[in-house]
This record gives C-alpha cells, structure tokens and sequence, in this order.
C-alpha cells in the first residue's frame, strides 16, 4: 500500500468512525415516554366515549 | 423525572386485559426506551443524517413497539427487535423526509466536493471530514450506502446487521468492502483534483 493510500484509508476510518458518533438532545427518553403516554391516554379516552 | 411512571391507569387499562400483565407491560416499555433509545436515535440518523428526523423516527419506533406489544413477551432479542422496526421505520421516514426535501443531485455534490478539495485534510476536523463523508455516502448504491451507515452505529455487528438487511452476513462484509473501495476512489479523484 502506498502513502497515499494509506493516508485515504486513514481518511476513511477517521470519517467513518464518527459518522454515526452522535447523541440525542438530552432528555429524548422522557420525550418519548411522554408521548406513549399521551397516545395511550387519547386512546383510552376515546375508548370510554 | 427519570424512572417516573407517565402513563395513566385508563391507558395502560386499554392495553392489556389484566392488572398483572398491565403493571408488566408498563414497565416493560419504559424499560426499553430509557435502555435503547439512544441506539435506536444512532440508527436511525445513521440513515436519516439529521438529528430532528432521527428523534421523530425514534419516537415513532416505540410506537410501533406499543402497536405490537403482543409480540413483546416473546421478544427474545429485544435490541434486534427493536433494530429492526428502526430500520422499517426509517426508511419509511427517508422517503418521507425526500418528498418534502428532495436530496442535492450526485453531480452537484461531486462538484461541491471538487471545488472544497481534500488536500487540506490535516487541517480539517472530524466534523467535516464526516460532512464530506455524507456527500460521498450519499452517491453509492442504495444496498451500499445503507449497509454502510448501519455498520457506523457502534451497537450493531455485522451479524446483527446481517438479521436487520435480510442478507447473509457475508453478503454484508461484501458489501461493506465493495462501499469502502468506491469511497477511497473517489476520495483518491478528488485529491488529485484539487492537489492539480
């Protein structure tokens, strides 16, 4: 392999290893528990109508 | 608020038939979004590349989870379980996301990336350089690109992506060499280019 090649596959992996190397905002699972909360409360309202 | 009980009794009481299994379910739920939503939120950006879509695409994930929670109690891999209605939820969300914001054409990004150039790779920072990422990303095959992002969601094994796509896990370590070797050529052209 050479240097440039080496240095396009270090590239690579450098990119790659933070492409997905992300956090929610903070809070998203009481965001989320809120909501099937809520979806499941409509539900039951609707249900006793 | 964490470990606080949101849902409300009448809601739970149209789940499940019974008390016991109620109490269960509520749990169990919870449980599993305070456990995996994280990974389900890299799962689904990986796809979707942007935070407000990948945390709608989360929540609506564990909807789904409430639509089948008669599945839940023969779950046996629960984060496999949980990747795979991530995966269905988020590609059904890309297409959404592309009706309303249609993607920049392969030929415009190629350009864009030409004229950004990449011989100043020691100066540029992993954000761009996984900005720069994405423009490339974004031009391979659909098989490609998609087994490509699942294998950057550090949760995920070849053999758990292999369950998510369908395919033999062999066909996913194929793939993810072939997409590497597109990448590193059109890093290799685009180097040259601005290197003259």
């Amino acid at each position: 392999m050479d240097r440039d090649e080496k240095r396009i596959d270090e590239l690579l992996d450098a990119g790659l290893a933070g492409y997905s190397d992300v956090e929610p905002r903070g809070g998203l699972e009481d965001r989320i528990i809120a909501r099937l909360g809520a979806r499941l409360s409509r539900s039951a309202n609707e249900a006793e109508e | 608020m964490a470990g606080m009980a949101i849902f409300s009794k009448s809601a739970i009481e149209m789940m499940v038939k019974t008390e016991e299994t109620t109490g269960d379910l509520h749990q169990a739920v919870e449980a599993m979004v305070r456990e995996h939503s994280r990974f389900v939120f890299r799962l689904a950006y990986s796809i979707l590349r942007n935070h407000s879509d990948a945390e709608d695409a989360a929540q609506e994930v564990f909807i789904r989870v409430l639509k089948n929670k008669d599945k839940l109690a023969d779950v046996r891999e629960q984060k496999l379980w949980l990747a795979k209605i991530a995966w269905r939820v988020t590609l059904d969300w890309k297409k959404s996301v592309q009706k309303r914001r249609p993607a920049e054409g392969s030929e415009l990004i190629l350009e864009g990336l030409s004229a950004r150039g990449l011989n100043a790779e020691q100066s540029m920072s992993q954000q761009q350089m996984v900005a720069l990422l994405e423009k490339m990303v974004a031009t391979l095959p659909s098989d490609l690109r998609e087994t490509l992002a699942l294998s950057t969601v550090q949760e995920l094994n070849s053999a758990e992506i292999a369950e998510v796509l369908g395919i033999p896990e062999g066909s996913v370590r194929g793939r993810l060499m072939r997409a590497r070797t597109i990448l590193k050529q059109k890093m290799s052209v685009a180097m040259g280019e601005s290197n003259g």
